[in-house]
């Protein structure tokens, strides 16, 4: 690929994708090792064991480590919604504005007061009291992510809301809708519980590589024996929530599931693709085989998307020409409809400034029977319904290995701490420790199928990614894509530093 | 507000934050890498590369004009 060949959009694409990657290295730890150490701390109350206690400040050190470099990162997405994505900002503005505004009162009311307690509290307030904060901490950031998440799945899923043809923005009808979508909901406990498996590999890695140090041996120990079991149960809630995930993406965005499937042409009874070589070259419409090579559980895919063993899956050719036979309506005809909102709408647009009523009227009943498939008026041909097949589907089978491999390691160490039998198998604990960037390489591609997946939609349906973008200078994002690219190197290497020199240190050191 | 051990609540609150500031020691490196990120995102990104948008700053008739005319560009081709 030329990279000056890249339009504006990309670059304004690459550096939103840039800081979200980079801001969602830190984001997973404070969720999920927030729960650990608000756990730990409530073993220290209930035992009265010094052992839990020294836990509990070990690891909330690193907490505040990855929380210091991670903090305020996330703004950088907000200047960037303001000045890359303007056109999108107003669009959906009314809807954002509420869960966004909700979470900057969460984050600063809950995290920001509870935090200090946390830190400075101990031996100042009740230990009572200093647990509540720990745990208040815990749901305070858990709360803060569920916002964003609402607004990240209403634009997976527009529901609760409508289009202003006066002012050309989406506003709120019901609020519950937008907060209980059940997309937003799957979204936002499978981040939860990932996350939680991430922080359980984080500590139980750097607990192997105490270990494998000869450090810190009963402290190492007890705390992987903990972390095994937090991972263990968290990985099967996000197998368990990656289910209901992949069912809502079947109903509300059925392209996206075509391509995590690398399904091109639908079938009943459809097979879900295990293992598989995947052919790059393959296009919509060809008569190429999508596999080279593959492994399909029969029928598990109808199941797993429809609930039933031998419903209609459809394929991206479906989805794209149309599958009458099934009740698939083609991109070509949406594409059509989308024509009809876009022309009703500048019929109502002309008959309000002639003062015409009755043509408001009528132009406004057309708009409301087709507005559903408003965005697909911008799109160029039919064909431009499918997301990126290719990283899609690599992405999505990355992804679901590492989560069975996660279960499955944490069972094995479970397994071999409760026998005492770490000695016979001294390479688990190389395994744990390097299984600490799997954790994130998970998190991270779940956010590349989210959100590749979705592409052409910056609002699934509604909006084209290419119209949200404002018209900027592209030389513009490109310094800032620049610029933020070696900020985030910095901040992350100072990050990497820091929690080295701390683990280093050992559960000993004061902070 | 109630007086405990003779110290006023408002003065426990600025001392627990006062001691607590005053005795950490990573926390005062990450603190200063916490004012450096901010200081580079609000007073050199922000402003020079950042710029308050024109559309940013147009009114909202300006504004509803501007979508309108970006939303239906593709009919008057």
């Amino acid at each position: 690929m030329d990279v000056n060949q890249l339009a504006q959009v990309d670059w304004a694409r690459a550096q939103f994708a840039l800081t979200a990657c980079f801001h969602f290295l830190f984001v997973p730890l404070t969720l999920g090792l927030s729960f650990m150490i608000a756990l730990m701390e409530t073993l220290y109350y209930w035992k009265k064991d010094p052992f839990w206690l020294k836990a509990t400040q070990f690891w909330m050190r690193l907490f505040g480590v990855n929380f210091a470099i991670g903090v305020a990162t996330g703004l950088i997405l907000e200047f960037e919604f303001g000045t890359n994505w303007s056109k999108y900002s107003w669009i959906v503005g009314d809807i954002f504005g509420a869960p966004l505004a909700i979470e900057g009162l969460f984050a600063f009311f809950l995290e920001a007061t509870f935090f200090a307690v946390m830190f400075f509290g101990w031996n100042r307030v009740s230990a009572r009291f200093h647990l509540f904060s720990t745990w208040m901490v815990a749901f305070g950031s858990n709360l803060s992510a569920l916002w964003i998440l609402v607004a990240n799945g209403w634009m997976q899923y527009p529901a609760g809301t409508y289009f202003n043809i006066d002012n050309f923005r989406n506003e709120m009808l019901s609020f519950s809708q937008v907060l209980f979508s059940p997309v937003a909901t799957f979204k936002f406990i499978h981040t939860v519980s990932s996350s939680m498996v991430v922080s359980a590999l984080f500590v139980m890695g750097i607990c192997a590589w105490y270990l494998i140090k000869k450090r810190e041996q009963i402290f190492a120990k007890k705390c992987m024996v903990f972390a095994s079991s937090f991972g263990f149960v968290a990985a099967l809630a996000v197998g368990m929530t990656g289910d209901g995930s992949a069912y809502w993406v079947a109903q509300t965005q059925p392209a996206k599931l075509a391509a995590m499937e690398g399904l091109y042409k639908g079938s009943k009874g459809a097979g879900l693709t295990l293992l598989g070589i995947f052919n790059s070259d393959k296009k919509i419409g060809d008569q190429q085989e999508a596999y080279s090579f593959d492994i399909k559980i029969p029928y598990m895919l109808s199941f797993l998307s429809q609930r039933d063993f031998n419903a209609f899956v459809p394929g991206l050719e479906d989805l794209v020409y149309g599958n009458p036979e099934n009740n698939i309506m083609g991109a070509v005809e949406k594409i059509q409809k989308g024509k009809e909102a876009l022309n009703s709408l500048e019929l109502y647009q002309r008959a309000k400034k002639a003062k015409d009523e009755a043509g408001q009227l009528k132009a406004k009943e057309t708009f409301d029977l087709n507005s559903r498939y408003l965005g697909y008026a911008y799109l160029e041909k039919p064909e431009s319904i499918a997301p990126p097949v290719a990283p899609v589907a690599h992405s999505f089978r990355i992804m679901v290995g590492l989560g069975f491999y996660f279960i499955v390691l944490f069972a094995f160490v479970i397994y071999v701490l409760r026998a005492n039998q770490l000695e016979k198998y001294p390479w688990l604990l190389w395994l744990s420790l390097f299984s600490i960037p799997l954790g994130y390489l998970a998190s991270q591609l779940g956010w590349v199928v989210a959100e590749l997946g979705r592409q052409p939609w910056v609002i699934q349906d509604l909006l084209p990614t290419a119209k949200g973008v404002t018209d900027i200078e592209k030389a513009s994002i490109q310094v800032t894509f620049f610029l933020f690219l070696i900020l985030f190197s910095v901040l992350l290497l100072a990050e990497i530093r820091i929690l080295l020199k701390q683990i280093q240190v050992g559960p000993e050191a004061k902070h | 507000m109630k007086v405990e051990n003779g110290i006023h609540p408002l003065k426990r609150f600025y001392l627990f934050y006062h001691d607590g500031f005053k005795q950490m020691k990573l926390g005062k490196i990450l603190w200063k890498i916490i004012f450096i990120k901010i200081f580079i995102m609000f007073f050199i990104i922000k402003p020079f590369f950042y710029p308050t948008a024109k559309f940013k700053n147009s009114s909202e008739k300006e504004k509803i004009l501007k979508i309108e005319s970006d939303f239906l560009g593709p009919l008057n081709k």
